[in-house]
């Protein structure tokens, strides 16, 4: 009794600020919205075997996650659905899910990087939150082949290096254009998802007024 | 968890064909702590995909200095795949030791003694709403698709897809609060689950410390 309350590492600086029992529930429908297009849409796309899957199953969930931000707007919930889509996945899902599951927590973790830009959620916040995650799915690649190869990861990347530039006769240094182009690439997705992602949130508002008007619910 | 996290650390730091003790700690440790695991592990269909990939892809970068018939492969990229793939292997084994013998419940607990306060409440919402979220997103594609909505205008039909989807879970999200008001529910009354600790983790967490010492340091 009389016992400080524990500052809770989500919400340093926030004083006093929790999450209440709305905003987890919300917290936890849009983790398991995220969990859900995870296996409908991403198993859809894995079997058309098309390019750059990863980066836009990375932009549909963040958009995911940013509309959510939009319904529970505190620090930490971007990420706090992060974590509750990476554990559903590992645990309700099965096979091997640490590579989609460490994504998730970096994009999820990233994109709560950009909201710290803006106090409240706006429409510029949310484009930079999801450029900075769906970035992610450029660094996640040599995050897991440096787990898989281990130090000689570097070895492998000059070998690759080597004979991607003579194999088209290019100089080594436009590999590292190429590179930063597939960067960029994945900066603008990320962007564009965030921009989607707020005109979602104001269409779904739209949508709840409407169908709540005259009912009576808590603000 | 320690032993997931021990694990990951010696799978990503040993060098070369040390990946193969750290195969053997894994396995070690799947026998120790869940044998179920190891079945389970056998079992995953991805091991003999990830085996060819790993060796299939060391095999045509580097130098090409092993004649094997018809195919000139590199002979350190073929080593240097299949210490991928035992890398892989133990990652694999360290994943299914820990889904088998963690449960959701006490990783919840895990993560709300370091400050996710309430995710343990929130965990139990996303696992009972998924199936409902799930069933939800498949009606309204069916009935997206009966319109012809996919062929005529598919990126509408998407938006349309995910706003309506969106708005339904979030009719869900109400009614769930609702039940929880109603019911008197406060996340700070519920005190987070509490850490099993036994002594046996200890002993598990020495011998991880001494194992990676031994792996590494030599």
């Amino acid at each position: 009794m009389g016992e400080e309350p524990r500052r809770h590492i989500l919400l340093e600086g926030q004083g006093e600020m929790k999450f209440t029992v709305r905003d987890l529930v919300y917290i936890g429908l849009f983790g398991a919205l995220w969990g859900a297009l995870e296996l409908g849409v991403g198993s859809y796309l894995h079997v058309l075997n098309l390019p750059f899957i990863g980066t836009f199953m990375a932009a549909l969930g963040i958009c995911i996650a940013l509309v959510g931000r939009s319904f529970v707007s505190k620090r930490g919930s971007v990420f706090f659905i992060g974590v509750v889509t990476a554990l559903l996945k590992m645990f309700s899902l099965g096979g091997i899910v640490l590579n989609p599951m460490i994504a998730i927590l970096f994009e999820s973790g990233l994109a709560e990087v950009g909201l710290l830009a803006s106090a409240r959620p706006r429409r510029w916040s949310f484009p930079l939150a999801g450029a900075l995650a769906v970035s992610w799915d450029f660094f996640h690649q040599f995050f897991t082949q440096g787990i898989l190869a281990g130090r000689g990861i570097l070895t492998i990347y000059g070998w690759v290096l080597d004979q991607g530039s003579g194999l088209l006769g290019v100089d080594k240094s436009a590999g590292v254009v190429l590179l930063l182009m597939l960067l960029v690439v994945r900066l603008v997705i990320g962007a564009a998802a965030g921009l989607f992602a707020w005109s979602l949130a104001v269409a779904v508002r739209r949508r709840l007024d409407s169908a709540w008007e005259g009912s009576p619910r808590e603000a | 968890m320690v032993a997931f996290a021990g694990t990951l650390a010696l799978a990503a730091l040993a060098p070369e064909w040390r990946a193969l003790e750290v195969l053997a700690l894994a396995a070690l440790l799947a026998i120790a702590l869940s044998p179920e695991a190891l079945g389970r592990a056998l079992r995953d269909r991805s091991w003999p995909f990830l085996a060819l990939l790993a060796i299939g892809l060391g095999g045509l970068i580097g130098e090409r200095d092993l004649a094997m018939g018809p195919l000139s492969l590199s002979a350190g990229g073929l080593a240097m795949g299949a210490q991928m793939l035992l890398r892989a292997l133990s990652i694999l084994l360290a994943v299914h030791t820990l889904t088998t013998t963690l449960s959701l419940s006490r990783v919840a607990g895990a993560f709300e003694r370091v400050g996710f306060k309430g995710l343990g409440f929130a965990l139990g919402v996303a696992v009972n709403a998924l199936p409902i979220v799930q069933r939800n997103f498949q009606d309204v594609t069916t009935a997206l698709r009966l319109r012809g909505g996919f062929r005529r205008r598919p990126l509408r039909a998407a938006r349309l897809l995910l706003l309506t989807t969106t708005v339904n879970s979030v009719k869900h999200a109400e009614e769930i609060v609702a039940a929880a008001e109603a019911r008197g529910f406060r996340v700070d009354q519920n005190p987070p689950l509490p850490l099993a600790w036994q002594k046996g983790d200890l002993a598990l967490m020495l011998f991880l410390l001494l194992s990676g010492g031994l792996i590494l340091g030599r």
